[in-house]
């Protein structure tokens, strides 16, 4: 049980520390869709650190881990069709 | 199932099920297609957003600009510990360790609390300012897309904080079952319900740099 609690805490450090990651990225000067990126990046980073560890998709079965992941194509053909409307909009 | 699940240990096993392992099995699959649907829900601010983002940039920038980061970034620290407790409430109900366990999860549920507390807060904040649209002050700022901005920034953290409550509401009722009668579907619940909480705090992973961070 140690190591469980161990690992944990040690998950919550790394996640602290990506929230600082975001935090100072968000604090450069980046272009507009670089600065979406990096926010979206360390949001998927922390997102799956969580999912794998506290949400114990590390040790659930194969089906499980296909109903995790189920939504995530799903919300990405909503957006990518989505921003082809608008991204080539002519104003 | 070949290798044992990890927490089909203290599982009372109910009758239509062949094993404990099966039963946890099935008890996680389900809880994750539930959890799905409510990506696909928030997912659905997430992309208002960033299309709004992209059709109103300088709007939005502006906007954001107008939210309180410090108060963003305590709350996403708030329910980061709040993931902590809860997954350590998971370890103790696997290992029979009930003090700890119904420790952690009241600990969780003062967290989430404490994140409502600032929420609430900082919505009275943005009230006095006049940022809430249509709350009977001006608003303020008159970008093209900051009113937009506010509109979903209320929406979707109103509804975040709306499953928030709910969270709190069943990690208390599991903390008293768990404090007054016994054990025989504890571990079930503990570790269904911190699926739940572990979500929303996900929800709030992408909604913190959606609002707080756009053009920082």
């Amino acid at each position: 049980m140690r190591h469980h609690v161990r690992l944990f805490v040690a998950t919550w450090a790394v996640l602290l520390l990506l929230l600082g990651g975001t935090w100072g990225a968000a604090m450069l000067p980046l272009n507009e869709t670089w600065s979406v990126v990096c926010n979206m990046g360390f949001a998927a980073a922390k997102t799956a650190i969580v999912a794998w560890l506290f949400m114990h998709l590390n040790e659930s079965t194969g089906l499980t881990r296909v109903a995790a992941i189920a939504a995530i194509p799903f919300l990405f053909s909503l957006g990518l069709v989505t921003l082809l409307d608008v991204l080539f909009r002519v104003p | 199932m070949t290798r044992p699940l990890p927490g089909a240990e203290g599982v009372a096993v109910q009758e239509q099920y062949e094993s404990a392992d099966q039963q946890m099995s099935a008890n996680r699959l389900g809880m994750w297609v539930f959890l799905a649907s409510e990506v696909m829900l928030f997912g659905g601010f997430f992309l208002g957003f960033l299309v709004y983002r992209v059709m109103h940039p300088q709007g939005f920038e502006e906007a954001a600009s107008h939210t309180d980061l410090l108060i963003g970034t305590v709350n996403t620290v708030v329910l980061l510990t709040s993931s902590l407790t809860v997954a350590l409430a998971v370890t103790a109900v696997r290992h029979g360790r009930r003090g700890m366990g119904i420790g952690c999860l009241a600990a969780t549920v003062g967290l989430g609390a404490a994140f409502l507390a600032l929420k609430g807060y900082e919505y009275w904040k943005e009230y006095g300012e006049g940022l809430m649209p249509h709350a009977g002050k001006p608003f303020p700022l008159h970008e093209e897309g900051t009113m937009l901005f506010f509109n979903l920034y209320f929406a979707a953290t109103g509804l975040h904080a709306a499953h928030l409550t709910l969270g709190i509401v069943m990690m208390s009722t599991i903390a008293v079952l768990w404090a007054v009668r016994g054990t025989a579907r504890v571990p079930e619940l503990v570790e269904s319900g911190a699926l739940y909480w572990h979500l929303i705090d996900v929800i709030w992973i992408w909604l913190y740099p959606l609002i707080y961070l756009a053009g920082r």
